[in-house]
């Protein structure tokens, strides 16, 4: 009886390990990076924790490739939705930003996300976040 | 005596016949179907001194020295349009007489297909351009007085002459020859649908949604226009502002203008995107840089970084991602779909190319609203069962290639 039970919480813990993160899990570790930093006077501080944060991402939609060669699906495209909207901020943003880089990466940011909607539209989760970062960046 | 009264009867009967087919022959034709009284964009057309107007003007006036000098018999139909180029260069302001005939661009939109996608109807708001009523001292006064019409529809829906379709026509291939880049043409294919979907080719209308042919919104208008604000495309720009090239003569003015002030969106300056002179260079001239700068500046690059440099030379590729970032979505909905499908050169391109479509909602948008001019074209009504049923279209016309090479 020990055995299988063992067994079974050995296969439930490595199923829940590989449930990968969620967007809603991301955004709120995001969030709660920016409030820690909130007081932090060091940019390449900044910088360094807004690179892990988009390392993660790429480590966990690398591992949904893996696991889906064929078509990504809707978690994972929503996940690589968030880092393409940190892309423009860590690529624009790798030293102690001029106002003029801020104001491009801003703008790009809110450009690639709704270029083409109607103004006024209210940007996506993902790209409100990265605008956050930018304003945090740019402080 | 009787005879006489009947031969002079006879001859002024012909005579008034005569001169009553000659007006009919003049008169305004609506080939969009819309109210003969709805002439506020013709008169403003008209009127119009922009640069765009005048420089078609010119190629009409080319036109008809071309026709004068033939000794060819004119038939029926030809002499008629014949005459309305006659008295159009005849009635040429004396800006255009002082300016060189220049020869029209060369031809990538079908004129066939542009009537029947004028005949469509955007049903948004639409607005006219007038002068201002106050003269000032300015010689080269504007039409900025922005008066609405109502909804672009069937009712209130502006008239479109022969001359406008005409208009439209070398304002597209004007704008095209001018922006397309020679080592990398751009779709005009996917132009065509573009403007086809966002409004049919009418340039009057503006809504919170968008403003004129294109449909621009403020983000688009400063990633071509305002480096300082962050525009990544401003050079397309600045390359019209500084070209040499005849087809640019039109826009120059505006890329000038432009890059100095980014143009703003607002009902207080609708004019500077509707009116059919300014307004349509403006927003032509904006709209098709926008299709290079999406394309090489974020498609084709994207492509390049998933695989060997590959799909970014495959053009359909292209293409259908860089029409499904005029939709909602924007660019990052392209960007996403490259992911969702795995869009690397290892994949099957055709499958991925067949499930896009699917996947794009402005692109499903953009094939129902091109069907839909078929349909017109064809004297079918859009939206009726022999529409559905009839106009299957073939590969071919789907692509849009009868329309715009």
């Amino acid at each position: 009886m020990r055995p299988i039970v063992m067994l079974g919480l050995f296969l439930f813990s490595t199923l829940a390990l590989a449930e990968p993160k969620h967007l809603n899990d991301f955004i709120k570790e995001s969030q709660k990076l920016r409030k820690e930093l909130a007081q932090e006077k060091s940019f390449s501080n900044k910088l360094i924790k807004i690179q892990s944060l988009e390392k993660e991402l790429k480590v966990t939609i690398e591992a949904s490739e893996k696991a889906h060669p064929e078509k990504g699906p809707d978690a994972e495209i929503k996940v690589y939705s968030f880092m393409l909207s940190l892309k423009p901020v860590t690529e624009i943003i790798t030293k102690k930003p001029t106002p003029d880089e801020c104001k491009k990466a801003r703008h790009r940011v809110s450009f690639e996300d709704l270029g083409t909607s109607p103004d006024n539209t209210p940007l996506s989760p993902e790209a409100q976040e990265a605008t956050a970062w930018i304003d945090l960046l740019c402080s | 005596m009787s005879r006489a009264i009947y031969f002079a009867f006879t001859y002024i009967s012909i005579c008034l016949w005569g001169a009553l087919a000659a007006a009919q022959a003049n008169a305004p034709v609506c080939l969009n179907g819309n109210l003969d009284q709805n002439q506020k964009l013709i008169e403003s057309f008209e009127q119009s001194g922009d640069p765009l107007v005048l420089a078609f003007k010119s190629s009409l006036k080319g036109q008809s020295q071309d026709n004068a000098a033939c000794a060819c018999t004119i038939s029926s139909p030809a002499s008629n349009q014949f005459n309305q180029l006659d008295s159009l260069a005849q009635a040429l302001t004396p800006q255009i007489a002082k300016m060189n005939i220049s020869p029209p661009p060369p031809s990538k939109f079908n004129r066939e297909c542009l009537v029947a996608a004028m005949k469509r109807h955007p049903g948004q708001a639409g607005y006219t351009c007038e002068y201002p009523k106050k003269t000032t001292k300015n010689e080269n006064p504007k039409q900025t007085t922005a008066i609405k019409y109502g909804k672009a529809d069937e009712k209130n829906g502006q008239c479109v002459t022969n001359q406008y379709v005409d208009y439209m026509k070398f304002a597209l291939d004007s704008a095209y020859d001018c922006i397309s880049p020679s080592n990398g043409p751009l779709d005009a294919r996917s132009l065509f649908k573009k403007f086809n979907n966002e409004t049919g080719f009418n340039n009057t209308v503006a809504w919170k949604g968008g403003i004129g042919l294109g449909q621009l919104t403020t983000l688009a208008v400063r990633e071509l226009t305002d480096k300082q604000g962050g525009g990544n495309c401003t050079d397309i720009i600045k390359e019209i502002a500084s070209s040499d090239k005849k087809s640019c003569a039109p826009f120059k003015h505006i890329a000038q203008k432009d890059l100095k002030n980014m143009p703003v969106i607002s009902p207080k300056n609708y004019c500077a995107w509707v009116s059919p002179g300014d307004g349509l260079a403006r927003t032509l001239m904006l709209s098709t840089a926008y299709n290079r700068c999406v394309r090489d500046r974020y498609i084709i690059p994207a492509l390049k970084g998933r695989g060997d440099g590959e799909l970014a030379k495959n053009q359909d590729v292209v293409n259908i991602l860089t029409t499904i970032s005029y939709g909602r979505g924007s660019i990052k909905e392209a960007f996403k779909l490259m992911q969702k499908f795995r869009l690397n050169n290892a994949n099957d391109i055709k499958k991925v190319m067949a499930s896009l479509p699917e996947e794009s909602p402005y692109v499903r948008e953009t094939n129902n609203k091109f069907h839909e001019m078929y349909c017109i074209k064809k004297n079918l009504i859009p939206g009726s069962k022999e529409c559905d049923k009839k106009m299957k279209l073939t590969p071919e016309e789907e692509s849009g290639a009868l329309c715009a090479q």
